[in-house]
Parts: C-alpha cells; structure tokens; sequence
C-alpha cells in the first residue's frame, strides 16, 4: 500500500510500448527493404519517410552569435534532456506514502501526534498471541488526503478466517475507544512470506 | 458517501489491482540511463573530430551478420517488447484477492489464505490427509478436489457446506465445485 500515482505507471508503460512499437516496425521494414524486392505499399512507405527525413535534416535555425544550427540535433538534444528529467523524477517519486503518524490532532495548547508504533503495539501483540495466527504487521500511510492503517495478518493454515477477522475486530474497537477517534483500517489476511515458514516453528504450541 | 467509505474504496481498488511499479521503474531507469548515454555520446560528438569520422563513417558490421539480419532481428525483439510493455499497460492485473468493506475496515483477503482455510477444514471434515485435498479459488468459483482413502466414502455436500461456511465466515461467496476422485488412495 503506498501513494504511488499508479495511473502514471501504466503511462509510462503505454508510451514506452508504443514507442518501442513504432521503432521495432521502422527497424523490420528496414530490414525487409535492403532485403530487396519489398512489397509496393512498403516500397512507397519508405520512399516517403527517406524523403521526409531529408527535408527535416536541411532544415537549420539561425541563432544570433552562433550562426546557422541544424534544428532535428537540436530538436533531439532538447527532447532527450526532458525525457531524463521527467524520467529521473518518475524513478525519484515511486514508493512514496508511508506515514510515520497515523493521526494529528492540533489544539490551542499545541499538537498531539500518534506515533505507528504505538498502532503497531497496540494492534499486533493481542493478534500474535493467537494460536491461529503466525504473524501481524502494521504500516501507516497517507491515502489521498487522510491516513490509513494497514494491519495485515498472516494466519495459520486451515486456521478459521472468521475467527481471526473478528478476533482483528475487536481489537480495532478497543484501539478506536483507546484513541477516541476513528481512522480507516485494512484489514488483510495475507498470504505466507518465505520468513514466515521459519517463524512458525518457533511458534508452535 | 463518507470519508472512510471514500478511503476503503481507493484502498481495495489500489489492492486488489497489480500496482506495475517495478516494470514502470524498470522502463523509466533504463530510459534515463540510454538519455545520458545518448546525451554523453552527443557531447563526445561536438568535441572530439575523430569520433564524428567515425560516426559518419558508420558503425562496423557485426561478425556473421548481414545487413538484413541485423535491423529484422534487432526489430522483431523490440516489436516483442512493445507488446509485452502495452500488456502491462492495459491489461488490469487483478490481484488473486478478494476484498470488501465491514461495518468498521476494508477487509482483504488473498485467495491463497481462503484455499489454504478450506482445504483444512474440507480435509477434516472428510477424515482425510491435508494432502489429497486440492483446492483452487477462481473469481466465481471455488474448485475441491478430494481424494478419499479406499473404502471409506467422503460425502460431497458436506464438503460444499464447509466451503460455503468458510467463505460466509469471512463474507464473501462463491460456487463450489467439490470432485471426489474415484480411485482411492490406501491411508
């Protein structure tokens, strides 16, 4: 769980895809072109692109001090130097979210902050105790505008689900009673992680 | 809707899809480390004399390559990409989870956990070993295969009834399909 605009993901996915896409097309007509004997719509294709890429490539701009700059390097240069910092800042933003308070209260003597590991105390140790469950975790994130809670709980397998998520539950109560106000909360049975088969056998009883 | 109900249905949607961080990052770090090489080989280019002869010479042919192989090959892997990248893009990546909200959480549960609950309690319930209980937990329907221990019959509505409760227990629903083998194993 994290902040993580995941529409920009698929983006960035989309637009690289199609790129590669339309070069991956251009490389292979290429190749079925030098190859000789290239189909008619093909043969006209290229013919119309290699005549596109000579009049781009006369093209120049005059730039007072320099003098006259062929404008596609440039056109290039400056598209590449946009692509790595927009890029750079994509690599830099990933996996943001994570809250090290799940809530802020201000009042006129000042500001009170819930730390996560005081959720993380007060909602796994009653949890980890159960037979029925091998490990619990918390994390704290910020949602849109709020913060939320994830509490996942890993449970023993075969063990009753309705009585874990109810056992879960309760402790939630006593947690929003104990904090006097109501944060939203994920739930989530989850599966076994590789760390968890060498925790069970220390648990068992 | 309230707040909360706002939040969990971010939330669950968010959870219950593959997020594609760790391709998206992929892509966007090789893009950035091909932009400096590009933008370093640029630079090159405008100082050094003998690497624009160079470049404008060409760049030699690979060994056993001819000039026809290396675009097609070098096209159809990127064409191979491209599709692979555009899957990832458009294709939802739905998680196997199942997700809903209760009077006061978002609940999520991973279908792995499910499977591994009604395997035990169908596995019980027949007085058969965990092991010849195979269960699979599709989005509609949940698949039991069981196979009994010679001689001793396993009742199969039983076996739907403890799927129906596991999953009632937890909130959700889905059809049984519960198959018991016919040829049974020695215990």
């Amino acid at each position: 769980m994290s902040a993580t605009s995941r529409v920009w993901n698929r983006v960035l996915l989309f637009v690289a895809g199609a790129v590669l896409l339309l070069v991956g097309c251009a490389a292979l007509a290429a190749g079925v072109v030098s190859a000789g004997n290239p189909p008619d719509w093909l043969r006209r294709a290229a013919t119309r692109a290699v005549d596109a890429w000579g009049t781009a490539a006369a093209w120049t701009w005059e730039i007072e001090g320099i003098g006259t700059v062929p404008t596609i390097p440039l056109i290039a240069a400056t598209v590449v130097v946009l692509l790595t910092v927009v890029l750079m800042i994509f690599v830099f933003t990933r996996g943001r979210g994570r809250s090290t308070t799940v809530l802020e209260v201000d009042s006129v003597d000042g500001r009170t902050t819930v730390d996560r590991n005081v959720v993380e105390a007060l909602l796994t140790e009653p949890l980890i105790r159960r037979p029925d469950v091998l490990s619990a975790r918390t994390g704290a994130y910020r949602v849109g505008k709020a913060r939320a809670v994830e509490l996942a709980i890993t449970v023993r397998p075969g063990a009753s689900l309705g009585a874990v998520v109810a056992a879960a539950e309760g402790v939630i109560a006593e947690w929003d009673q104990l904090l006097g106000a109501r944060i939203p909360i994920l739930l989530h049975l989850s599966d076994r992680r590789w760390r968890d088969a060498l925790r069970s056998t220390m648990r068992a009883r | 809707m309230t707040n909360e109900q706002a939040t969990y249905r971010r939330v669950l949607r968010r959870e219950t899809h593959a997020p594609r961080t760790i391709p998206a990052l992929v892509v966007a770090i090789v893009g950035a480390v091909l932009c400096l090489a590009l933008l370093a080989g640029g630079v090159w280019w405008l100082v050094d004399a003998a690497f624009r002869e160079e470049i404008a010479r060409g760049l030699p042919g690979l060994p056993g390559l001819g000039p026809r192989a290396l675009p097609i090959g070098i096209g159809a892997v990127l064409v191979l990409l491209a599709v692979v990248l555009l899957a990832l893009a458009v294709l939802p990546g739905r998680r196997r989870r199942r997700a809903r909200t209760t009077a006061r959480t978002a609940l999520l549960v991973d279908d792995g956990v499910i499977a591994d609950s009604i395997a035990g309690a169908v596995a019980r319930r027949a007085g058969v070993d965990r092991d010849r209980v195979a269960v699979t937990v599709a989005r509609r329907t949940v698949a039991v295969r069981i196979t009994p221990t010679s001689g001793i019959p396993v009742d199969r509505s039983a076996a739907e009834a403890v799927v129906n409760d596991i999953l009632s227990g937890v909130g959700f629903t889905a059809l049984p399909r519960v198959v018991v083998e016919e040829r049974g194993v020695v215990a």
